[in-house]
C-alpha cells in the first residue's frame, strides 16, 4: 500500500505481482506500506498497528512480515510476525535495513531500496518451509449453521411451555453471555480497520497472522 | 401447585441465566489474561537472557566502564530473584516489586548502551550490533505484549465490575479486580542510545 507514493505505478505492479506470486508459492506474506505522514507515533508503535489491523500471514504460522516506510520522517521498520522470528530475526532484519535498504535511500534512491529490501526479506525467510495456503473453508462453515439452527429450533420449540417461560427470562442472560473474544489492537488511540482499510493493494487480504513486535528499525 | 411450581422454576431459570452470563466471560476473561501475562513474563525473560552476553562483549573492549557494568549485572541478579509467574497478578505488592525491578533493569541496560557507544570499536563490531538490534527488538516486544496485557486486563476487570456479572465475580468466582501497568517516569521509550 504506497500512501507516499514513493513507487512509480509500473513498479507498484510490479511489486505486487511478484509478492502476491512469492505468497502462492511459499505462503508467507509480504506487506510493504509507505506512508507521508506517522501521525505523531513513532515508528514501532504506528507498525505494530497496522500489523494488528491487517493481520497480515497465515493465521496458525503467523507468517506475515510488513516493511513500513515513512519518506517524511525518514523512518522505516520492519515488522515480522511470530512464525518467521525464527528465520528471521531482529539482528538480520536490523541488517538488511542498514545494508540493503538505508545506503539506497540516503542517496535518493527509494524505489531501488524498497526493491532490494524485499528481496532480501523473500530470500531470508524462504528457508522457512511452511504448508501453503489451504483455500478457504467458508462453506464448510456455512453447512454446519444449517443444520445446527433448525435442530436448536426444534429443540426449543419442542419443549413444554416451561422453557418458553425459561426462555422469556433467560435470552437477556444469553445476550450478555455471547462470548467476547480477545478483541485488543483495534481501536486503541483512534486506530481501527477503518483508519488503514484492506484492499488498496490488489486485492490484498490479510489472513490472521499475529505479531509479537519483533523485527528492527531503521532511519536515514 | 402449579404456581409454585413456575415461580421456582423461574427463579433457577433466572439464577441460570445470571451466572451463565457472568461466569463463562468472567472465565474466558481471566484466561485471556493469563495468556497475555505469559507473553510479558516470556519478554522479560527474553530481556534478561539477553544480558549475559551483553555484558561480556561489552567488559571485552570498555573494561573501563567497570561500575556501569556492574550496575547491570546487579539490577539483573535482583530481577530474576522476583517472581514473576501469574501469582503476581493476585497480589498488588509483588506486580508493584515486579515494575519497579524491571524498570531499573531498563535503566541499567540503558546507562550500558549510552556509555558503550564511546568504544566506536566496540560498537563497530557486527557482534555488538546484532546485540544492540536484538536488544531493541526485546525492548519493542516488552511494549507490545504490556500494552496487550494492559488491553486483556481492562476487559477482564470491566465484567468484574460492571452489574451484574460483578455479582458472578464476587460471589461465584471471587474474583479481584487485576492489575495494570502504571506508566513509570520515562519507562515508555525504550533506552535510546544518543551522541
Amino acid at each position: 500500500m504506497d500512501r507516499a507514493s514513493l513507487l512509480s505505478p509500473g513498479m507498484r505492479d510490479s511489486l505486487e505481482r511478484s509478492l502476491s506470486d512469492y505468497e502462492s508459492r511459499t505462503g508467507h506474506q509480504i506487506v510493504v506500506h509507505t506512508t507521508p505522514s506517522l501521525e505523531g507515533l513513532a515508528i514501532e508503535d504506528y507498525s505494530i498497528q497496522i500489523a494488528d489491523a491487517w493481520k497480515v500471514g497465515q493465521k496458525d504460522l503467523d507468517n506475515g512480515v510488513i516493511l513500513t516506510v515513512a519518506p517524511n520522517e525518514h523512518k522505516l521498520r520492519i515488522e515480522v510476525g511470530y512464525g518467521l522470528e525464527g528465520v528471521l530475526p531482529d539482528a538480520i532484519a536490523s541488517r538488511i535495513i542498514r545494508d540493503e535498504i538505508t545506503p539506497r535511500f540516503r542517496s535518493g534512491q527509494m524505489e531501488a531500496g524498497i526493491v532490494s529490501g524485499v528481496r532480501a526479506i523473500e530470500k531470508v525467510i524462504a528457508g522457512e518451509q511452511l504448508p501453503v495456503p489451504p483455500r478457504p473453508a467458508e462453506p464448510k462453515l456455512d453447512l454446519l449453521l444449517l443444520i445446527w439452527i433448525p435442530f436448536l429450533v426444534l429443540l426449543v420449540l419442542s419443549r413444554s411451555p416451561l422453557l418458553w417461560w425459561l426462555f422469556g427470562w433467560g435470552s437477556s442472560g444469553w445476550g450478555r453471555g455471547s462470548g467476547r473474544s480477545g478483541s485488543g489492537g483495534f481501536g486503541s488511540g483512534g486506530f481501527g480497520s477503518g483508519g488503514f482499510g484492506s484492499g488498496g493493494f490488489g486485492g490484498f487480504s490479510g489472513r490472521g497472522g499475529g505479531f509479537g513486535g519483533g523485527g528492527a528499525s531503521g532511519s536515514w | 401447585m402449579k404456581n409454585g411450581k413456575q415461580s421456582r422454576a423461574c427463579a433457577l431459570a433466572l439464577l441460570l441465566a445470571l451466572s451463565a452470563c457472568g461466569y463463562n466471560s468472567i472465565q474466558s476473561a481471566d484466561e485471556s489474561v493469563k495468556a497475555a501475562w505469559a507473553e510479558v513474563q516470556n519478554q522479560y525473560q527474553r530481556r534478561m537472557d539477553l544480558i549475559p552476553n551483553l555484558v561480556n562483549t561489552v567488559k571485552g573492549a570498555a573494561n573501563f566502564e567497570k561500575d556501569t557494568l556492574e550496575a547491570v549485572i546487579q539490577a539483573r541478579a535482583s530481577a530474576t530473584s522476583v517472581k514473576m509467574d501469574a501469582s503476581v497478578l493476585d497480589d498488588p505488592n509483588a506486580f508493584k516489586k515486579l515494575q519497579e525491578t524491571q524498570g531499573q533493569l531498563q535503566s541499567a541496560l540503558g546507562r550500558l548502551l549510552v556509555v558503550s557507544e564511546r568504544y566506536p570499536e566496540l560498537t563497530a563490531t557486527a557482534g555488538y550490533r546484532d546485540l544492540q538490534a536484538q536488544l531493541e527488538g526485546t525492548e519493542n516486544r516488552i511494549a507490545v505484549a504490556r500494552k496487550r496485557y494492559v488491553e486483556s486486563v481492562a476487559d477482564y476487570n470491566r465484567l468484574v465490575r460492571s452489574f451484574p456479572t460483578n455479582l458472578t465475580a464476587r460471589y461465584l468466582l471471587h474474583a479481584e479486580v487485576r492489575p495494570t501497568f502504571e506508566a513509570t517516569a520515562g519507562a515508555e521509550k525504550p533506552p535510546e542510545v544518543k551522541f
